[in-house]
This record gives structure tokens, sequence and C-alpha cells, in this order.
């Protein structure tokens, strides 16, 4: 048991790495884009339970209320997806290009440079780095949070870029989270567009970055333009290795896409169905946390 | 039986007496050397026919799932908190004291877990394995914040109060012997539904002869371990509680207490009876005969067995309680004859008088066992494994205790000199006597009454039911169930249920481990379960979703995402993880479900019920699942034992009705002889239910048990009545009442003082088994000396007339 326990807990890690999609969208934006391809009436209660609905049942017990456990949002469809077919991808001869490209890149340059990297610079440096290029980072989160009406947040980003600049010696310490206790609150122009209700449109791998959408791409490349610095120093962690985001060794990543790259039957679906699943699962479920979050604030 | 025959057996037996009682001796030297051979087995497959299916799918899914075997010692602070500094100390230093215990694998508690519930906390380089207390020293209100409620710890390693919290040690298996296990499940599987072929079988019998040596070393280890960590937890009994439990604490508890109730209330028994036998007859000869004939012929019993491999089950170790009460049955009308014809003849010699009694005696005393054995033979066709041991058992004693009291008594008694006897007890007498009149002069009246008050007993046989709950075996004043009950309520139950379901929906991707589907079936299953009151802890591939859902900031994982974890896992670490709850070649997912025992007012049948139709609720069919492990198989082993108890008795009345006709020559006398029987057989039943008490497998057994005892008495009587039924029916009444209404009396009220000793155990079934043998004791005594007399004095002249003739013949013949 203890070892399964570990191992239990291990998987939490692997959880997030697998898991972690950081954007947050708008609840406005939820209802506005989702919906069941189905009426729920015809669906059988784990159906509707994988479309992330929760159900009654009647049992000899009286009502309970059983809450999904695992979601397939099958039938549940973005009301732009709905227009471009049953899968979502459109692009796929392109998106297929990519892929393929991609996987060539990261097996025969990326996996071996950052593994070098790794060796090279030691683990309290390599943070210090990430934390150097986060708060650089800052000033773009605050604007973001601006235009998307989050000034909460933006009070945050301003604060943590002024303590962790002066105090935190430019960035490569942490003072604003460990001293003042505030928090990180990242948010890209995608957040920001999902938040003014631009739809995520069709499926895109990007070169590189790996999977994405329409209104992502639009976003990295507008930060590119914007904060090309970002993108260039960051392992490339956040696409089609979005398997593995937040996580800032890529070494073990590289392991964990190599993995499931060869687990998979057809790894392009493989990957892009885990991106369009979490996406619908965390726009659907989205409402739900941002309400709690404002709730907690208040 | 012809009674020249009887004459010269008498006549052969007093010549070799000495002989007799030498062969004897050597008999039960010989068997002597088989009774450390007998074993009585207490694992759950000695209690099932072999290719009961329900046993074998249990099997095989232990096979597909291989849970851990574990013991749960739960730690309740009495002047601290659970989460303090004392706490994880304590848990420490046990924690490391248990794993030196040479068969333990690994040992679990809230210290040595990884803790997480930030999805942050992951990010980084932070090593996961290391975010235990163990290594970080949380603060005691971190650990509360981490461990209070955690989907997979609660009920497991703390309660939900917060009031304690658990260690789970668990154990190594035993390779050598899940080898041949699985053998003998393969073996069974192939065969189920289907006649074994004999080879099959010889490999069955061989590879059991190998398990069974490793089998009763474990038990022999388990015994130890127990004791062992009892002795470390000693080390922090000032402050705090300490309770064991867990399926094999419980065995072994039962284990226990079962021994040592054979010992202090045998030796009572014994003690009680001999000294009620000094007081009743007054001679050192009446205290040592009875008690040497049954040590001799439970002995040469136990022996043939052990040297048969018959092995007792929990059901037939009751069988050494019946063969004392038959022998001491046989024994005490033996004796009463012989005291009787002392009285009449003070002068006769000692050959005279063994002569007589075996000339009065014989022939009742070989019917007597030829109806017992008829009536357990008919347990042979039951159908049920421990069942038809059981009748085989009792058939191969009741042979035994009559060729010992019936041969080796009274060889013995020949070779003594003939001494003067006293009376029987006056009160005694007395009894006798108003009872023969009552029933003389108002057959009708007691007829009416004693018949009316055994039927409004039977009424309760609708009242009847079966429950099996372990805890409450033990008194509840025991420390067995307080420590018991406590880990019951306060960590997750005690019975195993597992709930097995096939997977039906396939994922879409072949890639997909499970579909979203598959997953949210579970867990509607699951909730179902959970919402009964009985079941304590429910462990399944959805607690783990349900950890992952929280450290997901509260969304469900996606499909693929859940497939991803299983993959980038390594396939050991997954089969240690998840393999207990989710086999991937058999599509198969495993609800792992401990039962409460302790619940209030729990009706396991229905509980059953509810627990079928609520799978049909959230849309699982039969077909699709199985309810497996010890609970299910213990409900319905009670169920069949119960069913063939009732079944096999109308088997019994109708052999016994048989046996009747034929000793009796007369359809009259074979039914007015069979009326007591089933009266007083229906009536233990319904007192039974009555009194609420719930059968369960010590004492399903009560209605044979009865049926031996009433069978003896009527046909000692009925043989009394006939043999002076020549002279009318108030003397046939009269010496039926004083020849074998003595005896029966006596018998009755050594075995029911004798058995109501086991009132005082800590065990309630030894309790009920006591009592209720006790009250049968009694009801076959009210009825053969109430509803038997009436009856046959209630018999029109004619027939009497046609019988006296009968018995005059038979009586002709004797002269």
């Amino acid at each position: 048991m203890h070892y399964k326990v570990l191992t239990l807990v291990f998987s939490g890690w692997m959880l997030t790495a697998v898991t972690g999609c950081a954007q947050l969208p708008d609840k406005q934006a939820t209802e506005q884009t989702l919906t069941f391809d189905k009426p729920t009436q015809s669906m059988s209660a784990q159906e509707a339970m994988s479309n992330g609905q929760s159900i009654k049942i009647s049992t000899s017990q009286g009502e309970i209320n059983v809450e999904p456990a695992v979601v397939s949002m099958a039938q549940t469809s973005l009301n732009s997806g709905a227009a471009t077919g049953g899968e979502d991808d459109p692009w796929e001869g392109f998106n297929r290009a990519m892929f393929s490209f991609n996987h060539g890149a990261y097996k025969y340059v990326l996996t071996p440079v950052t593994k070098g990297y790794r060796t090279v610079v030691p683990d309290p440096a390599r943070q210090s780095v990430g934390r150097f290029f986060d708060n650089l980072r800052e000033p773009l989160n605050l604007l973001n949070h601006v235009f998307a009406g989050e000034i909460n947040h933006a009070g945050s980003n301003l604060g943590r870029f002024l303590i962790n600049t002066t105090v935190g010696v430019l960035g490569l310490f942490d003072p604003a989270t460990s001293l003042f206790g505030l928090d990180k609150q990242p948010q890209t122009i995608g957040d920001t567009l999902a938040a003014w209700g631009v739809e995520p449109g069709p499926y895109l791998v990007l070169p590189i970055l790996g999977q994405s959408d329409a209104r992502n791409g639009v976003s990295v490349l507008a930060e590119g333009f914007v904060h090309p610095v970002n993108h260039v120093t960051h392992a490339p962690h956040n696409y089609q290795l979005r398997a593995v985001d937040g996580v800032d060794d890529f070494s073990r990543l590289s392991d964990t896409y190599h993995t499931l790259y060869n687990e998979a039957d057809d790894p392009y679906i493989f990957f892009r169905n885990q991106y369009l699943q979490a996406q619908k699962r965390d726009m659907w479920f989205g409402k739900q946390t941002s309400d709690e979050q404002s709730e907690n604030e208040n | 039986m012809k009674t020249n025959l009887a004459s010269r057996i008498a006549d052969t037996i007093i010549r070799y007496r000495l002989m007799v009682v030498l062969v004897f001796l050597a008999i039960l030297a010989v068997a002597a050397t088989g009774i450390p051979r007998f074993k009585i087995a207490a694992s759950a497959d000695t209690l099932l026919a072999k290719d009961n299916q329900l046993y074998i799918q249990s099997q095989l899914a232990q096979q597909t799932f291989s849970p851990d075997e574990f013991i749960l010692v739960a730690y309740e602070p009495t002047h601290h908190e659970v989460f303090s500094e004392q706490t994880f100390d304590d848990l420490e230093r046990l924690s490391e004291a248990f794993k030196a215990i040479e068969r333990v694998e690994a040992v679990t508690s809230i210290i040595n877990v990884p803790l997480v519930n930030d999805a942050a906390d992951l990010t980084g380089n932070t090593q996961v394995d290391q975010l235990t207390w163990e290594f970080q020293r949380y603060t005691p209100e971190t650990m509360r914040s981490l461990v209070s409620g955690h989907p997979i710890f609660t009920d497991l390693l703390i309660n939900s109060q917060n009031t304690a919290t658990a260690i789970q040690i668990v154990f190594k298996d035993n390779p050598e012997l899940v080898k041949i296990e699985r053998k003998i499940t393969a073996l069974k599987a192939e065969f189920m539904g289907k006649d074994l072929p004999d080879s099959a079988q010889e490999q069955l019998d061989a590879l059991a002869k190998q398990a069974d040596p490793i089998r009763l070393a474990l038990t022999e280890k388990r015994k130890q371990e127990i004791a062992q960590i009892n002795h470390i937890t000693s080390a922090v009994a000032e402050r705090a509680n300490v309770y064991l439990g867990g399926p094999y604490v419980v065995g072994q508890h039962l284990i226990d207490i079962i021994t040592s109730d054979l010992v202090v209330f045998g030796i009572a028994i014994v003690l009680v009876i001999a000294l009620l036998l000094a007081v009743l007859y007054r001679r050192f000869r009446w205290v040592i005969f009875p008690l040497s004939a049954c040590v001799v012929s439970v002995g040469i019993t136990l022996g043939v067995l052990g040297w048969l491999d018959v092995r007792a089950t929990v059901i037939s170790a009751n069988f050494v309680a019946l063969q004392i009460i038959l022998t001491l049955a046989v024994m005490i009308h033996m004796i009463s004859s012989y005291r009787a014809i002392a009285r009449d003849k003070p002068q006769s010699h000692q050959h005279e008088r063994v002569k007589a009694m075996l000339h009065a005696k014989l022939a009742p005393c070989f019917f007597a066992a030829l109806t017992t054995s008829v009536g357990f033979a008919a347990l042979l066709f039951s159908g049920l494994a421990p069942v038809i041991s059981f009748g085989t058992m009792m058939l191969l004693a009741t042979s035994i205790s009559l060729l010992v009291s019936v041969i080796g008594f009274p060889a013995g008694l020949a070779c003594l000199k003939a001494n003067s006897d006293g009376k029987e007890w006056g009160v005694f007498s007395t009894l006798l006597n108003r009872a023969a009149g009552v029933s003389l002069n108002k057959p009708g009246w007691v007829l009416f009454v004693s018949a009316g008050l055994l039927i409004v007993l039977s009424v309760g046989i609708l009242r009847l039911n079966v429950e099996n709950s372990f805890i409450n075996y033990f008194a509840d004043d025991t420390r067995v169930h307080q420590e018991l009950a406590y880990i019951d309520k306060e960590f997750g139950g005690t019975t195993a249920l597992d709930i097995i379901i096939d997977i039906q929906q396939p994922p879409s991707d072949a890639s997909l481990l499970l579909s979203a589907n598959s997953v949210n079936q579970l867990q509607l299953a699951q909730a179902a379960v959970k919402a009964f009151e009985a079941t304590g802890s429910v462990t399944s591939l959805v607690n783990f979703t349900e950890l992952a859902k929280q450290l997901n900031n509260n969304k469900p994982l996606t499909e693929y995402e859940l497939s991803a974890i299983y993959y980038l896992l390594d396939k050991k670490v997954v089969n240690q993880l998840v393999g207990a709850y989710f086999s991937e070649d058999a599509q198969q997912l495993r609800m792992a479900v401990r039962i409460k025992d302790t619940t209030e007012g729990l009706d396991r049948e229905q509980f059953m019920t509810q627990l079928r139709q609520d799978m049909q609720a959230v849309s699982l069919s039969e077909q699709h699942y199985q309810l497996t492990g010890l609970f299910v198989l213990y409900q319905d082993i009670l169920a069949r034992l119960f069913d063939s108890q009732i079944t096999t008795l109308g088997l019994v009345y109708v052999a016994l009705g048989l046996v009747f006709l034929v000793i009796f020559r007369s359809v009259k006398f074979a039914l007015i002889a069979l009326v007591p029987n089933v009266l007083t057989t229906l009536a233990i039943l319904g007192m039974i239910g009555w009194l609420g008490i719930p059968l369960d497998i010590m004492t399903i057994t009560i209605a044979a048990i009865t049926m031996g005892i009433a069978v003896d008495d009527t046909l000692h009587f009925v043989h009394s009545y006939r043999a002076s039924a020549a002279q009318g029916t108030e003397a046939a009444t009269r010496n039926a009442f004083s020849d074998s209404g003595m005896a029966i009396l006596i018998t009755t009220s050594l075995i029911a003082i004798g058995f109501s000793l086991f009132a005082w155990s800590d065990f309630l079934p030894s309790v009920y088994f006591g009592l209720l043998t006790a009250i049968a004791m009694l009801l076959a005594l009210l009825a053969d000396m109430t509803l038997l007399p009436a009856l046959l004095n209630l018999l029109p002249g004619k027939h009497n007339q046609n019988i006296n003739a009968n018995v005059q013949e038979g009586a002709h013949h004797a002269k």
C-alpha cells in the first residue's frame, strides 16, 4: 500500500502535467459557445455525465446527486465547431503535416538540447532563470487583465512586478509570493480574447509549439511580437507539450511526450482529442470555477 | 429384532466380557493416534459444494485483482489531538516496529503517504514521493488540512470525525500458495457447472494436499503476528486506545474463542454432568460408566475421522456435542433398566442383571440408533457439502456410540460385582406418575394443550431469518467486540463485498484505456452503493478520479487525460496502484466495499435485494456485474443452508415414518410416533423465530439436533408402551412412564442443565447453541411425555387390540 500511495500521488503530479491548461474562460464565453448536440433526455445517465452534467438518480436509499468522474464531452460541441463538422478539425491535412514536423524536431533537436541544458545548468539557477522571464511577462499580464476587466488581478500583476523587480533582484526571486502572498496571475492575449467572447475556433497545430486553436494561434503570434523573449527562452512546453505545462523540466517532459506518442495508435488523434476534450471541459467547468473564485475573493 | 437374538448377543457379551472391554480399549488406543490428525476446517471453501459457481467466481475475481491481505491498527488518542506531534511520533515509532515483523510488506499511515492538495505543489522540481510528513515534517495544522476528507484515505487511514487514525499493515503473499490456489481455481473454473472427471478430481486432491501444510502454517503465523502487534502497541497504551481490525483479525478471534469455549465449557459440562449423575444415582459406577462411554465414543469417532481425513466444518463441529447427548441417552436408558432390575431382584447375580438389561433395552436402543441414523442419512441428500459431511459424521458417530453403549458398557458392567442400587428420586417418580395420570384421564385435554402449544410455537417459523454478523458473535462487553466494532464503525466496515463490473462501452479510440461512459457507469454504481448506511469504505477507480478532480481545480479529467496518466506511469506501478480495481486484460472494474457489520438493524438479505435493484436502477443489468466476496459467499451459504434445512426436514420426516413403519409394523403407531418429532422440530424453529434470534452458520443445524434427541425419546417410550400393551392401556402407560419416562427425564435434566452452561460464554453462537439444545431437550420431553401418551391412549380399541395381539406374539417369542 505504501508504494501504491506513493504512486498514487505521483500520478497526481502526472495529472497536473497532463491537465495543466491555464486559461480560464469567462462565464459569458462558456454560456455562449457550449451546447449539447442532442437533448439530455435522450442520453443515458452516464452519457450525460460524460458530457459534464451532474445526475440525480433514485435508489432504494433515496435520491442521490452524482457528479461526473471523467468526461469526454463527446456530444458537446462549440457553436463555431459545430459548423465545421463533428471533429472540429477542418484543417486536418495541414495539422497532420505540422504534427509530423514537430515530432521530428522534438525527437532530433529539442530533446537532446534540453537534456544538455539540464545537465549543465544547476537546478536553482534554472528556477531563477524561469522566474526572471516570468517577471518580464508581468506588464503583459497586467495589460491583458485590464483589457479583460479583471482589475483585481491587474493590481496583483502590478504589485508583483514592482516587488519582484526591486526586492527580488530583477525578478530572479519571487518575494511577492513568499513574503506578500501575491500569487501569480498570468493572463495571455488568448485569455483576453476569450473574455471578450471570441470563440476558440478550429483546432490548429503550431510549429514547434504544438496543439492549439485559432484563437490561441492569434494570441501566440501577437505575444511573439509584443514579448518575443518569452517563447524563445522557455522550453516549448506549452502546446504540443501541453501535457507538461507548468513543469520546468523538459527532459522529463520529453519522456512524457515520447511515451504518449508511442502508446497511442494514432498519436495525432490522441494529442488532438486530448486538447479538444480538455478545451471543452475547461470551458464547461470554467464557469463553476470562476464563480467559486470570485466568491473566495469576496 | 428377535428376542432370542438379543439373548444370544447378551450371552456372548457376558462370556467374552474381558475380551470385549480389551478390544474397545485397543480400538480406542489405535483411534487415539488419529485424533491429532483431526482438523476443523474454518475456511469458506469447506462450506461450499465443490462446484459452487459463486465461490469459483470469487476466486477468479481474487486472482484478477489480487487485493492485499492487511490488518488495520487504529490509534485513538485519549488526551491529545489526532493531528499533533505526539500522534506523529507514535505513528512513526509503531510503524518502525511493525516493519520489523517478518511477513510485513509495507506499513502505511498518514505520516508516510504523500499528500498534495494543490496542483501548484507539483510544479517545479518537487519530488512528489517526498511530500510526506516523514520528509516535510508538516505542522499538525497542515496535516489536518491535507489529510482530513481525503478521497482515498478517509475511512482507511483517518476516520471521518478526525478522532482517530489508522496504520495499515500489509502482508506479503505466500507465492507458493498463490500458485497452488491458481491451479485449483483454474481446474474448478474449467469444469464449472459440469461433472468433474476423476482425473481432475485427483489433481484437485493432490493440489489440496500440497496447499494444506502451507495454509496451516499461515494460520499459525497470523496468530503470532497478531500477538506481536498487540505487544508493540502496548507501548502507547497510556495515551491512546489501540484497536486491531480487519477480516483476518476477526477470523483469528473466532478460532481463539471457539477453541477456548470448547476447552472451558467442555470441561465445565463434563463436571456438571458428573455431579448430576452422582446426585441422581449416588453410585460411583453410574458416574464413571456414562462419562467413559462418552469419552470412548467421541475418542474413537474423532480418531476414525482423523484417519479418514474427514474434516469438521463450522457446521459439523457440533457433532461432538450431539454424540455426547446420544451416548448419554442410550447409557441412561440402559442404566435405568439395570437399576429397575436390581431393585426388583436384589438377590440376582450381576450377569443375570446385565442379561435382563440387554434383553429389555438392546432392541429399543438399536432401533433408536437406527431411526436417528436414518434422520441424519437424509441430510446426505441435501446437496450441500457441509451438510452432507455433517450427515456422514453423525451416521458414524451414532453407530460408534451404539456399539460402545450396548456392547462395551454391558461387558464392562459384567466385570463388576452386583451392587445394591438405590431408588430413583421421589420427585421424578411423582412427576412421572402425575403425567401418566393426566394423560390417562384427560388424553384429549392433554393433546389439545400440548399440541396447541407446539403449534403456536411453530408459527414462529414464519419469523425466522438468517443473519451473519461476525462482530455480533462476540458479546458486547468483551474487549474483542469493542475493538472490532470500533474499527468497523470508524474505519470503513469489516466484511468484504466486491462488485465486479464488466466494461460494456469500449472507448471510441482504441488508444484510450476506458471510455468516459464506463467510468461514469462505475461512478453511478459507486454512488448507489455508498448511499447505503451499511456500506463502509468503498474503493474503486473513481476514488482516484475524485482525487484527480480535486487536484485539477474541481474539474473532472477527460478520458484522454486518464489514459495519458495510465500510460505515463510505469507498468509495475500501475499494477500496484490500480491493479486491484481495474483489469485491462479481463476488461473488468472492481469496486471493493466493506460492510459495516455493526449497522443497527441491518437485514443482510434485504440489503442484497436492494443492492441488486439499485444496480438495475443505474442501468447495470444482472449479466454485466457480479457480486462476490466474503459477505456474498456467507449470505449465499446461509440462504442455501436455511433452505436445505427446511427442505431436508420434509425428507427426514418421510424417512422416519418409513423406519417407524418397519419397526412398529403398524401405520397407526408409525404416524403417532412421527407426530411428536415433527412438532418438536417445528416448535424449536418457531421458538427461534419468536425469540428473534437470527439463525447463523453455528445454529442452523438445530433442527437436525432436535430431531436426533426427540426420536430417541419417542422410540424408547413407544417401545416400553408396547412391551406392556397386553395388560391394557393403563398398565402400558404406567410402564412406559416408569421405565422409559424415568430415563428420558434424567437424560433431559442432565443435558439441559449441562448445556445451559454455555449461557456464560462470550461467544453468542455458543450461547444460542447451548440454550437452544437445552430447550430442544425440554420440548422433546414435553412432546413425548404428554402428546405421545395422549395419542397412544386415544387410539381406537380395535387397533389397540391388534397391537396388543402383535405385542403378545412378540412377548411369546421372547419366552
